[in-house]
């Protein structure tokens, strides 16, 4: 059996290793330019086919109007004031216009500093620079007799404005989100801190995409030696497209095979950068508002940044009802099921009576019962996240009516089961970061429920709890602070200590620099009352 | 990479791999250790409230159990109901089953109902006055064997048959098991009697000396209707019932054994009635060999209020108070003598004197042990009471007042 079990994992992995044989010629990137401008929009051409959106255009420079130029950009990408306006009306109106240094060989630099009025301009020699620039919305002049290219700042395209985010919503607090572009993102950041040791790290991943990645961290208090892990992790994914953060997500892992997350995401800068004040380190992809922090422990999916907002009393208490929540949305069908099954002596007397009475003429065995609903309830939570809006109403509506009063008068199921399968919906949104493994972890107890009883919910909970203190997040156990155990981590655990008292930063993840807060001196305050 | 590396990475491989055999077998061991006892449906079950407990007349060798069992959808229905008991159905079945043996007669009810017993749930074990006189422990041991018995279900000795008990209909919609067990629980209130479960007969029964006692349950005949009482004690000598404790014996037994919660001590002061609640109560009991005469020290100390009173004299008052101190102190020896008397009587050492004399006098009561029985009746008892009025309720003169 394990036999097979490293046959299948010796496969997956040669799969996900590149192909050396079928990679693309990489002779773009290393040509040079040529020094005639017919061959170089040639070359051009037939690096980037017959696109539609691919912009050619030719034309004379200068007042004398001998020279020939041409511009490449990218329709969408660029902003077509700016290439109108800053380029081709200068280059094309201004006279006295002097191309040619004094030995008479072209003068691609004067071009620049005297007559393009943009403060992003590049000098390229070799193709693929310029292809690749003028792929992320630069435009690229070419000039008749010069051998090296202009790239000018030129982009602007359609992109969504900063909303309040989708998912993690929050009554006092910032109401900003990250974007799908990195800029935006980035600058999000650095709005939040301001302080030069955040560092912006950029990279490029995926053969056919080409995504920008940005790793983020604060030099001094991020975790020693983790952004080096991160570059190597990064470093080891060979894939051709990087759609959305998941997907990196997916090849930093440090478990893979592992139903919880060890990679957090957040869409929301003041989380990160929370985060980034932790030492943690965030990864950006362009294209997704889900920023990823690492390393990630557990509880992290118990705090919400606006526990930090609010005063810790009322923090505090919310935590445990998450916490709370938590265990009742995975463990509710498969306590009912044995309780139901195995412990009746466990039902209080005058509830046994009813339950019984509720349950005559339902045809199924408890877990049988327990499965119904719990599946019936993941259709529902599908069907609602998929569905555009004005037909969700018709799902609740039928999911309403399914679920509720009609299953029971069918003599599908008893009225209890609706009891707790709404228990079960309505705190398994409680928990939003953990909501993919509480799923999975409802059927593993439930099934284990029927077949053991609370003798199997044990065993289930205790496999689970070894398991969740094996796993490590980038060096960091994920159920620390818990175990192992940190005076100081727990004052930001299951209880949210007052900010000034926290005074460390959580231990598994600072390096020397880990004073974060001076305790708060509120002596003069009290005095200064008495003697007015 | 180095030997001593490969090696280190081939005992990481093995390690993995014994950590998943290990998981496996910890998911699969329990498995095979529950597949025993399998799982029951919650409508499946065949719910016991009562189980009581009668000689069978036409075989007097067999044990006779009468289970009372709940017909969980006929409750809401008599519920609602109400008074017209005719027109809803019961909400219970009494089942009778004798065999040779309790467990015999219990697997004997999957001829009459669907599924085994469930007595999890049961609230009461009823014994008829004949099986109490003839030995109740053989009905007993079955049942505190069992897993499913709870050590809280609570003993009760019927003055008839157990049968009879379990069909009285309760008022208010309780089962009639239940209604013996709350009737039971309400004794706390005055103190005539005391709720007695399976975990007080285990323990009792592995005593040497102490005499078991348990409460009576009577039937109440008024017109047409029927009542349960619980009144008095039933005495019982090894596990054969020998004799009955009245409420004031009962009280007095209560006082000595430090069981008073509550409850109502009457006087007459003067040409006045007063009644005192007791309010809280505590008993010293201690043993002391003197001259090789066995005394058992009994200390009461008793607080109570004024509840009420009749005649417009101010009782509440420093004198009056006094006096009816002085007068409960002698009620409540007046108790404690009827009780000692009683139980002397008997010759059964309810009060677990044998017991208190063991632990002060280990040594000496290795000669006492074997002849228990004849020195019990001549034990002496030193009583000293202390009683205390504290309070006369929200007001202090009676509202039609002299003064």
């Amino acid at each position: 059996m394990f036999g097979y079990i490293k046959k299948i994992r010796r496969y997956l992995s040669t799969k996900n290793q590149p192909d050396s044989k079928k990679e693309p010629k990489k002779a773009a990137a290393k040509l040079s330019l040529f020094g005639s401008l017919d061959k170089n929009l040639a070359l051009f051409k037939e690096y980037l086919g017959e696109s539609s959106d691919v912009i050619v255009k030719e034309f004379r420079l200068g007042g004398d109007a001998r020279t020939r130029g041409a511009l490449l950009m990218i329709d969408g990408l660029v902003n077509n004031e700016i290439v109108d306006l800053a380029i081709l009306k200068p280059l094309m109106y201004d006279t006295g216009f002097k191309l040619k240094t004094d030995s008479g060989a072209l003068d691609i630099d004067s071009i620049s500093k005297g007559f393009l009025s943009s403060h992003e301009v590049n000098k390229l020699s070799a193709v693929g620079e310029m292809l690749h620039d003028v792929l992320s919305g630069n435009t690229v002049l070419l000039v008749d007799g010069a051998k090296e290219a202009l790239s000018v700042g030129t982009r602007k395209w359609e992109k969504r404005g900063i909303e309040s985010p989708q998912t993690e919503t929050v009554v006092r607090g910032p109401r900003e989100g990250f974007t799908e572009t990195l800029r935006i993102n980035t600058s999000l950041l650095r709005r939040k801190i301001k302080n030069p040791n955040l560092r912006l790290e950029a990279l490029k991943v995926g053969r056919q995409t080409k995504t920008d990645v940005c790793i983020v961290y604060i030099k001094d208090i991020v975790k020693p030696g983790l952004v080096e892990e991160i570059k190597i992790r990064m470093a080891e994914i060979k894939t051709d497209s990087i759609l959305d953060s998941g997907y990196i997500e997916a090849y930093i892992e440090d478990a893979p095979y592992s139903i919880f997350s060890t990679v957090g995401n957040s869409e929301r800068p003041d989380t990160i950068a929370g985060r980034l004040l932790e030492g943690h380190a965030a990864i950006i992809v362009d294209g997704s508002p889900f920023v990823l922090t690492v390393p990630m422990v557990f509880i992290e999916s118990f705090q919400t940044a606006e526990d930090y907002y609010i005063r810790p009393y009322y923090a505090t208490s919310l935590r445990a009802i998450r916490l709370f929540c938590y265990f009742i949305t995975i463990l509710a069908p498969a306590l009912y099921v044995a309780l139901t099954t195995f412990h009746q002596e466990l039902i209080p007397t005058q509830l046994l009576f009813t339950m019984t009475a509720g349950l005559s003429g339902v045809p199924f065995p408890a877990l049988v019962e327990a499965l119904i609903m719990v599946v019936m309830f993941d259709i529902l939570k599908e069907a609602g996240v998929r569905l555009p809006k004005p037909i969700g109403s018709a799902v609740s509506i039928v999911g309403a009516l399914v679920i509720g009063q009609s299953a029971v008068t069918a003599g599908l199921i008893g009225p209890f089961m609706i009891i707790v399968v709404s228990i079960t919906a309505i705190a398994n949104f409680v928990v939003p970061a953990q909501s993919d493994s509480i799923s999975l972890l409802r059927y593993f107890f439930l099934i284990l429920a029927g077949l053991l009883g609370g003798f199997g919910i044990t065993a289930g909970a205790l496999f689970v709890l070894v398991y969740l203190v094996s796993l490590k997040s980038f060096g960091v156990q994920y159920l620390s602070p818990i175990t192992p155990l940190s005076r100081q981590g727990m004052k930001d655990c299951f209880v949210r200590m007052p900010l000034w008292s926290m005074i460390k930063r959580p231990f598994m993840m600072t390096g020397k620099n880990n004073i974060r807060r001076e305790p708060l001196d509120v002596s003069r305050r009290q005095k200064g009352e008495k003697d007015a | 990479m180095s030997p001593e590396g490969r090696k280190a990475k081939k005992m990481r491989k093995m390690g993995k791999k014994l950590k998943i055999v290990a998981l496996l077998l910890l998911i699969c061991l329990p498995m095979l250790m529950q597949a025993g006892c399998g799982a029951r449906e919650l409508n499946e079950l065949v719910i016991v409230m009562g189980i009581g407990m009668d000689t069978d007349t036409e075989n007097p060798d067999n044990i006779k159990l009468v289970a009372q069992i709940v017909l969980p959808n006929n409750i809401g229905q008599s519920s609602s109901a109400g008074g017209s008991s005719g027109s809803s159905e019961k909400a219970y079945c009494n089942v009778e089953s004798a065999a040779e043996n309790t467990f015999e007669a219990i697997r004997e009810y999957t001829h009459k109902v669907c599924n085994k017993l469930y007595i999890a749930h049961n609230q009461v074990f009823v014994i008829g006055r004949e099986v109490a006189e003839r030995g109740i422990a053989d009905y007993l041991d079955f049942f505190i064997r069992a897993k499913e018995t709870r050590p809280t279900t609570t003993i009760v000795i019927a003055d008839t048959t157990a049968a009879e008990i379990l069909d009285v209909e309760a008022k208010m919609n309780l089962l009639p098991a239940i209604n013996v067990n709350k009737l039971i629980e309400a004794q706390a209130e005055n103190s005539q009697s005391r709720e007695i479960n399976v975990q007080d007969y285990v323990s009792t029964m592995q005593s040497e000396t102490t005499s078991f006692v348990a409460p009576m349950i009577h039937i109440l005949q008024e017109g047409e209707n029927q009542f349960l009482s619980i009144k008095g004690m039933a005495v019982f000598k090894e596990d054969k019932m020998t004799g009955e404790l009245d409420e004031d014996e009962t009280r007095g037994f209560l006082w000595i054994k430090g069981w008073i919660e509550s409850g109502v001590i009457n006087i007459t002061a003067g040409d006045q009635q007063v009644a005192t609640e007791i309010v809280s109560a505590k008993t010293e009991l201690s043993a002391e060999i003197k001259d090789g005469e066995i005394i058992m020290n009994i200390k009461i100390t008793e607080d109570g209020v004024i509840a009420t009173q009749t005649g417009t004299v101010n009782l509440a008052t420093l004198m009056g108070i006094g006096e009816i101190e002085a007068l409960v102190k002698e009620e409540i020896l007046n108790e404690l003598t009827l009780a000692l008397k009683k139980a002397k009587e008997l010759n059964a050492d309810i009060f677990g004197f044998g017991e208190v004399l063991h632990q002060h006098y280990s040594k000496e009561w290795e000669g006492i042990r074997e002849d228990w029985d004849t020195v019990f009746s001549k034990v002496k008892v030193n009583i000293e009471i202390e009683t205390n009025i504290s309070g006369a309720g929200i007001i202090t003169e009676p509202a039609l007042s002299e003064e």
